[in-house]
């Protein structure tokens, strides 16, 4: 009960609300990313005065900003955030017939309900994973973040050879700075502010803030000429949960795929939301009216979306490997404060547990009010200069990345890492493996080396022990099984 | 879901010769790290990692070379705006030279304001947006959250 009275406490509450109409205007802001939210929301949260109010702030902007993305999905066409992509199919189609702010009181009641599903997963299943976690050494540890990279490679969107690139990248950026098995240095020129390596914010703000800001100039901040605010009927509240009502079984079904996709490493709220998309057509009786305003259209990828934010903390609490790129940050965040997720925290912390579900829960009831606002303002936020937006996030970044050492160094680092990401996104390299590959890096190293001082030099423990084993014959699995589906669809053709 | 097939073979000339050049930096960079030894604890070392890692970017670099699409090199580069992202990228850079010396406040007053006149607003209307960006970030990071922005030589509050 003390954890929960303290969040309820102002010094809490009100820097955890800003935080979340942060991420409101950060996700509703075509071209600012959810993942560019939590990044510069990251370093003014360690600026709170206790590791709570910051934790709040950064699982806050997580969410709302995934919300917040399907506000110009739906009256611009234009997705704010990758994960709403797949909400632009029909929820434009119901604002063209005047009913966007039906379609989006849908998606706000849905993304709070496939939020707290997400988050009752979260709390059931992760601690029941953290005692298997236990068997866990350093063997299987090791195969687990391959295993990850690997995934994060085979799903994101591109090639997975780009992938694979991008998280070998991403690994041999965390060798800079002390080895921790020798001490050694490496790459660090004998400047003192590479010891402890990249620092890891000013990265994620150069790869997701810098480089979009050069994507958007270079695009000419092109926009859709279909702005469809205007001529909104201005449906209630009621009809939008009635409509919810109607579709409850897609809203559980949508929501429980988004929390298992949401899970897995790599795959994040867009995947999740288009499985759920693709998943609800096939099976619903009106599948034909779907991308043409079909309510389904809306409930599905909406659930599945924030769902799928929480299905990213399962394998990031439980083993300390991120599902996506926003929870990426997010656990480079929580090691800041000293939290080091894994399966130990949940029997020697279990309070800082507890304090991070309940942020994760009362979020989503948070997310009302918040997105309700966000709906309103929308108008507003369509009107300031995109050139300013566009200079706010340049200036934002340079904050973010000053504010955590008081280190202009940070600031460099941002900037080179800003052109690196927006190069890399110009030749198709997807970068979430790429900070995978930045946080698991360590991990990969750390437990193969480990492990082989333990063996004496054997590989053998790393494939004799039975989860090792499981987990290399997954690997197997998932880079085999896109090349045979390839193959058997090309069959049928070549019978005709 | 964007369709991977083709993306699959076709290789990039500037992508393969950017994790070429990271490989031979990491090579190089990599005869100066020393390591303590400890006698043979069946360690591979502090240097097996990053030079593994590095001729895994080689071999894929030389890929990406090797299968470039010579089509794509013949195409138009994109103009356009190409000029507008270089002014900001130079204004940008000499932001973050200035930034230490001339101070948060002053330096970015004078950045955002080339910024947004480099983006098309006319000088009053840049420098008053600017001016509306600066206070915004003074009440929320400095005056709310107590951020720590550099002052520079002249002193300022930020």
């Amino acid at each position: 009960m003390s954890v929960l009275s303290e969040l309820f406490q102002l010094h809490v509450l009100l820097p955890w609300l800003l935080g979340m109409l942060f991420g409101i205007f950060v996700g509703a802001t075509p071209g600012l990313t959810a993942t560019m939210a939590v990044a510069l929301i990251v370093p003014v949260s360690f600026y709170m005065p206790d590791p709570n109010t910051g934790l709040a702030m950064i699982i806050g902007v997580s969410f709302t900003a995934i919300f917040a993305g399907d506000i110009p999905a739906t009256y611009l066409r234009i997705p704010g955030t990758p994960a709403s992509a797949a909400a632009t199919l029909d929820g434009h189609q119901l604002a063209k017939q005047g009913r966007g702010r039906f379609a989006l009181l849908i998606d706000l009641f849905c993304s709070s309900i496939g939020g707290l599903v997400g988050v009752t997963l979260l709390i059931l299943i992760a601690p029941q994973l953290a005692r298997f976690a236990l068997k866990f050494s350093n063997f299987e540890y090791f195969w687990l973040a391959i295993f990850g990279l690997s995934m994060s490679a085979v799903v994101s969107s591109g090639n997975t050879r780009r992938g694979l690139l991008a998280a070998a990248f991403g690994m041999l950026l965390a060798t800079i700075g002390l080895d921790v098995v020798s001490g050694a240095q490496r790459f660090t020129f004998s400047n003192p502010e590479l010891m402890g390596g990249l620092g890891f914010i000013p990265v994620m703000i150069g790869l997701f803030g810098v480089s979009e800001v050069i994507r958007s100039v270079l695009s000419g901040f092109k926009a859709e000429d279909s702005n469809t605010t205007n001529s909104d009927k201005g449906d209630s509240a009621l009809h939008s949960l009635v409509a919810i009502w109607k579709h409850k079984f897609t809203v559980i079904k949508s929501s429980m795929a988004g929390t298992i996709i949401g899970a897995l490493p790599g795959a994040g709220a867009d995947i999740a939301a288009w499985a759920a998309y693709g998943l609800e057509q096939r099976t619903s009786k009106k599948g034909a009216n779907f991308g043409k305003g079909e309510v389904a259209g809306v409930v599905a990828p909406t659930s599945a979306n924030n769902a799928a934010v929480s299905g990213a903390w399962i394998p990031a609490l439980v083993f300390g490997i991120p599902g996506d790129a926003v929870t990426a940050i997010v656990l480079g965040a929580l090691m800041m404060y000293e939290i080091k997720p894994g399966p130990l925290i949940f029997e020697q912390n279990p309070e800082q547990i507890n304090a991070i579900f309940l942020i994760a829960l009362i979020t989503q009831l948070l997310l009302i009010p918040c997105g309700y606002l966000g709906l309103k303002t929308f108008g507003w936020l369509l009107k300031l200069p995109r050139s300013m937006i566009m200079v706010a996030v340049l200036v934002f970044s340079v904050v973010g990345s000053f504010s955590l050492r008081n280190s202009i160094f940070d600031v460099y680092v941002m900037a080179i890492f800003g052109l690196v990401g927006y190069f890399l996104e110009a030749k198709r390299v997807p970068l979430a493996p790429l900070i995978l590959g930045l946080i698991l890096g360590p991990m990969v190293e750390e437990n193969f080396r480990t492990g082989l001082i333990k063996s004496e030099g054997s590989l053998l423990p790393f494939l004799n022990r039975p989860i090792c084993a499981f987990l290399v014959l997954l690997l197997i699995v998932a880079f085999i099984s896109p090349l045979l589906l390839k193959r058997i669809r090309r069959k049928p053709a070549k019978l005709v | 879901m964007p369709n991977k097939g083709k993306q699959q073979n076709s290789g990039d000339l500037w992508l393969g010769l950017f994790f070429i050049c990271v490989t031979l930096a990491v090579l190089v960079l990599s005869s100066s790290i020393k390591s303590i030894g400890l006698g043979n604890n069946f360690d591979p070392g502090p240097k097996a990692f990053p030079i593994g890692l590095s001729l895994l970017l080689a071999a894929g670099g030389v890929f990406e070379f090797i299968r470039r699409n010579p089509a794509r090199l013949r195409e138009e580069p994109v103009r356009g705006e190409a000029k507008s992202v270089l002014l900001l990228l130079a204004a940008f850079a000499v932001y973050v030279i200035l930034l230490p010396w001339l101070g948060f406040a002053i330096s970015t007053l004078i950045m955002a304001t080339t910024m947004m006149m480099i983006l098309g607003n006319p000088w009053w209307s840049a420098l008053s947006l600017s001016l509306v960006l600066l206070t915004i970030i003074y009440i929320l990071f400095v005056l709310f959250f107590r951020v720590h922005l550099p002052s520079g030589v002249f002193g300022m509050p930020f």
